[in-house]
């Protein structure tokens, strides 16, 4: 499933304008299937969205990662749609397998959710991309990722620690809640995305991401949410559409007195 | 002590509503959160490992590349065929100096670089290089300097070199090298001077050429109008160097020439002797020279090329002929002067060769009435104005035998040119092949005509054995009239046969090969070489008239005359005596057993028509057919 297809497909209806939150459903990091509900029993290749409007009506959101680049710069010397072929002239698998060791290659793609690549491209100098690997070619040594990278722009590894996600978490929390401007009395409802290669990273300490969220959206806001494939939201820069991995993504919906 | 938040965490998880905790899943807990730690503590030791590794890798690699592209520019500046060197911008002393800077300077780069000029050069020396460093620095412009003797080093002294210095300033804007290069361009210079010198000199004679000649002429005629000074051009030609050439061949030619130029150029002394065409020089001579003393330098001039010319043991007669215009009397500006050289000297040859003739106004006019005549000739043809004459050939006894067909030029406002005015015109711009072709025709169609068989000779001209393709044109000719081709005779001079001597042979031989006979012209003149008759066949030999008039004057022609027709006879040519003119010529002719003759004794040349009765017409008859 190519996320960024999908998001394309979606704004081409609603136009650029009208902000789209939520996420690609996740399976645990097992990479085998995926299921979508919508009024009725949950099944695969589906899509589910749920519109809202009235002048009462509030919606901000949120979206942080809390990783960091590291090593050196690398060139897309080879790629195809979402499949890198090609990393420096060396096939990417190879440098993963480097970087994760052969015991814990052989758990690719899920593995390899410790180490996306933060892409740059030259034409948008401007746009924070962060990829994660969603699927491998041990024969050809290529990945596949969750959006199109194209030939020609630089990557770079990044890496993440337990409270560096936490922090990223709680700074996803504090932009919705920051947005949404006036004081509201009423009930408020906070939908949490998390990229499943998060949780897979932070174990047992997932509890400190969902607390540090907790704590900047406050007691009154009730919280739901899933751990998925890719985050959908604008960033706060660009206000645009777009697909995110390796985030915590907050949407908040509120209701101001009429 | 507080609890971490991941024990109070997993304690929390162990412990059942009764508040009792199960230690075996706390354990199991704690357990798998210190492997999770483990693994992430692992990775990212080992992320941290082999990102120093990497950045290791990268930096060896740009220091290679780096290194490289270092290699790459010093070996570039190090075998630039130009020196280079480059100082410390404070103190001058040297910090580069490739391998060409070495030779210029004849010292080793081991005892320039790190010192001064004044560690390195002689005081005087090193005292200019320094005060060069100083300007450029303190001023920041560049310093060109060009076409200097290099003043220092085993490679100065006979070598021009081009040298610039220039200032570097580092990010800050302070001096900080200074960067010199000197090129050799001693052969550049030295090119530059062999092609000027080519471009104003004659290569054969290394004289000036025809550009310096009228440079010169300029450059003399704006003194001359200033100081009111006068001067004299000279225009010179060669007389028969075409012959030398043609009878030596072009190498001999060219070693004569060389020798006639350093005659010329020795004789002429103190004036400008410039060659400006294949045997034409012209000489400008210095101011303010007597009429007398021009006309005696010019005389000597034609006296020294007069004497023999001996080259590799070729020997060779070459004359001289000289025109002369003076500034400012015939002419005041450089076209004149040269036009009317040139006339004087057309005089000087038409004289007779080997003459000096000053130039007059008369002259002027001759030349252009020359030209005025060669315009003419143009149309003269397509207007009808061309007639045949026939002077009828007899036999000793009276016998007609043919006629010689004369050309006749009936000009609308002069009457009658003669040949030997309009011939050359016509040879010199080649009309004579169409008008040649003309003659021919129609005496051929004029002699087929006629009732009695009789003989036609037609001349040929040397333009027309050299250029067209005679051959074919007469074969054509004879079918066309349906003349018998024995009744054409081709008369030739040794003209002819001057030149590409084997061709005209083939082409003579040809000729004959159609049945046509072929007589040898004018005999007696010009070199009337033996071995032309031994090369070739010829059908008749024509004494020339000049003997035959002079035959009771000068008993030398006599002799000539008798001389030729025993040579004649051994060779079993039959001749034809022209000019006769008298009864006592004719008689002499028949003594000495001439066969057959030509002249006013028989008839002059006239139209066809007043030969009627010779060709066999009756004239009653032809007058009322």
């Amino acid at each position: 499933m190519n996320g960024t297809e999908l998001l394309a497909g979606l704004t081409e209806l609603l136009g650029p304008n009208l902000p789209v939150t939520g996420g690609l459903a996740g399976d645990g990091a097992q990479f085998e299937q995926t299921l979508v509900g919508a009024d009725g029993e949950p099944l695969q290749n589906r899509v589910a969205a749920v519109g809202f409007y009235g002048n009462s009506f509030r919606f901000t959101h949120g979206c942080a990662g809390g990783w960091d680049v590291f090593g050196p710069r690398r060139k897309v010397t080879k790629s195809n749609g979402p499949v890198v072929e090609e990393l420096d002239g060396s096939p990417p698998l190879d440098l993963y397998t480097r970087y994760l060791g052969e015991e814990e290659v052989a758990a690719m793609p899920g593995s390899g959710l410790a180490f996306p690549l933060r892409i740059h491209d030259e034409s948008e100098p401007d746009r924070q991309i962060v990829r994660s690997v969603f699927a491998v070619d041990h024969s050809a040594r290529t990945l596949t990722f969750a959006a199109d990278i194209p030939e020609g722009c630089t990557a770079q590894l990044m890496r993440a620690n337990f409270d560096s996600l936490a922090a990223g978490a709680g700074e996803a929390g504090r932009q919705a809640r920051r947005a949404l401007a006036d004081e509201i009395a009423g009930d408020k409802l906070a939908i949490l995305v998390s990229c499943t290669g998060r949780r897979k990273v932070m174990g047992q300490r997932t509890q400190d991401e969902l607390d540090a969220v907790a704590a900047e959206l406050g007691d009154d806001v009730t919280r739901i949410g899933f751990y998925s494939y890719g985050e959908i939201a604008p960033p706060v820069a660009s206000g645009r559409c777009e697909l995110h991995n390796q985030t915590m993504t907050v949407t908040m919906i509120a209701e101001a007195a009429a | 002590m507080t609890t971490h938040r991941l024990l109070a965490r997993q304690i929390r998880q162990a412990t059942d509503e009764s508040g009792q905790v199960d230690l075996t899943r706390l354990g199991e807990l704690v357990s798998a959160a210190y492997e999770e730690s483990d693994g992430d503590r692992r990775r990212t030791d080992r992320a941290i490992k082999l990102m120093i590794e990497e950045l290791e890798q990268t930096h060896k690699r740009a220091e290679q590349d780096l290194l490289r592209a270092r290699e790459f520019l010093d070996s570039i500046i190090e075998n630039i065929p130009i020196a280079v060197f480059a100082k410390d911008a404070k103190d001058s002393r040297y910090i580069l100096l490739n391998r060409a800077g070495e030779d210029y300077y004849g010292i080793p780069r081991e005892e320039m670089l790190g010192r001064t000029p004044e560690q390195i050069f002689p005081d005087d020396i090193a005292r200019v290089v320094s005060e060069q460093d100083r300007r450029v620095v303190d001023s920041g412009t560049p310093m060109f300097l060009e076409g200097h003797v290099l003043e220092v080093g085993v490679k100065g002294h006979d070598r021009v070199v081009n040298s610039r210095k220039l200032l570097i300033r580092d990010s800050n804007g302070a001096a900080q090298y200074l960067v010199g290069v000197i090129e050799d361009v001693t052969e550049r210079i030295t090119n530059e001077a062999r092609i000027s010198h080519l471009a104003h000199h004659d290569a054969l004679t290394d004289l000036p050429n025809r550009s310096a000649f009228n440079a010169a002429l300029d450059e003399r005629l704006e003194r001359a109008q200033e100081a009111s000074t006068s001067f004299a051009v000279l225009s010179l030609d060669l007389d028969r160097f075409k012959d030398v050439n043609d009878v030596f061949g072009h190498p001999v030619g060219d070693m004569m020439m060389r020798a006639a130029a350093d005659r010329l150029v020795a004789e002429a002394d103190c004036a400008f002797v410039a060659r400006i065409g294949g045997d034409e020089f012209m000489i400008l001579m210095p101011d303010d020279i007597r009429r007398e003393d021009v006309l005696s330098l010019a005389e000597r001039l034609v006296e020294t090329i007069g004497k023999e010319l001996e080259v590799d043991d070729y020997l060779s007669h070459v004359g001289l002929s000289v025109g002369i215009a003076v500034y400012p009397d015939d002419g005041v500006d450089a076209a004149t002067l040269l036009a009317n050289a040139d006339s004087a000297l057309y005089r000087a040859k038409r004289e007779g060769r080997a003459r000096v003739c000053f130039f007059e106004t008369a002259m002027d006019r001759e030349l252009r009435d020359r030209r005025l005549l060669q315009h003419d000739l143009r149309h003269a043809l397509e207007q009808n104005q061309f007639q045949v004459y026939f002077q009828p050939q007899a036999r000793m006894d009276g016998e007609i035998i043919g006629f010689e067909a004369l050309l006749r030029w009936n000009h609308p406002m002069r009457g009658f040119v003669p040949p030997d005015q309009f011939i050359p015109l016509a040879e010199e711009n080649g009309q004579i092949i169409e008008i040649g072709e003309w003659v021919l025709r129609e005496a051929c169609r004029e002699a087929a005509s006629w009732p009695r068989p009789l003989q036609v000779a037609v001349n040929l001209s040397p333009i027309q054995f050299q250029a067209g393709d005679l051959e074919r044109s007469i074969h054509q000719i004879l079918l066309e009239t349906g003349l018998a081709p024995m009744r054409l005779e081709v008369e030739i001079t040794e003209g002819v046969l001057i030149g590409d001597f084997t061709r005209a042979l083939n082409l003579l031989r040809r000729l004959k090969a159609l049945g046509i006979r072929i007589a040898m012209d004018d005999f007696g003149t010009g070199y009337s070489s033996l071995s032309y008759l031994q090369s070739f066949p010829f059908d008749k030999i024509k004494i020339d008239r000049s003997f035959i008039l002079n035959l009771e004057a000068t008993p030398q022609s006599a002799e000539i005359v008798r001389a030729v027709l025993s040579l004649a006879h051994a060779l079993h040519i039959p001749v034809v005596a022209e000019g006769v003119e008298t009864e006592a010529q004719r008689a002499f002719l028949e003594r000495e057993a001439c066969e057959e003759m030509q002249g006013y004794l028989i008839g002059r040349p006239e139209p066809i028509e007043q030969y009627s009765n010779l060709i066999g017409i009756n004239v009653e008859r032809r007058r009322y057919a």
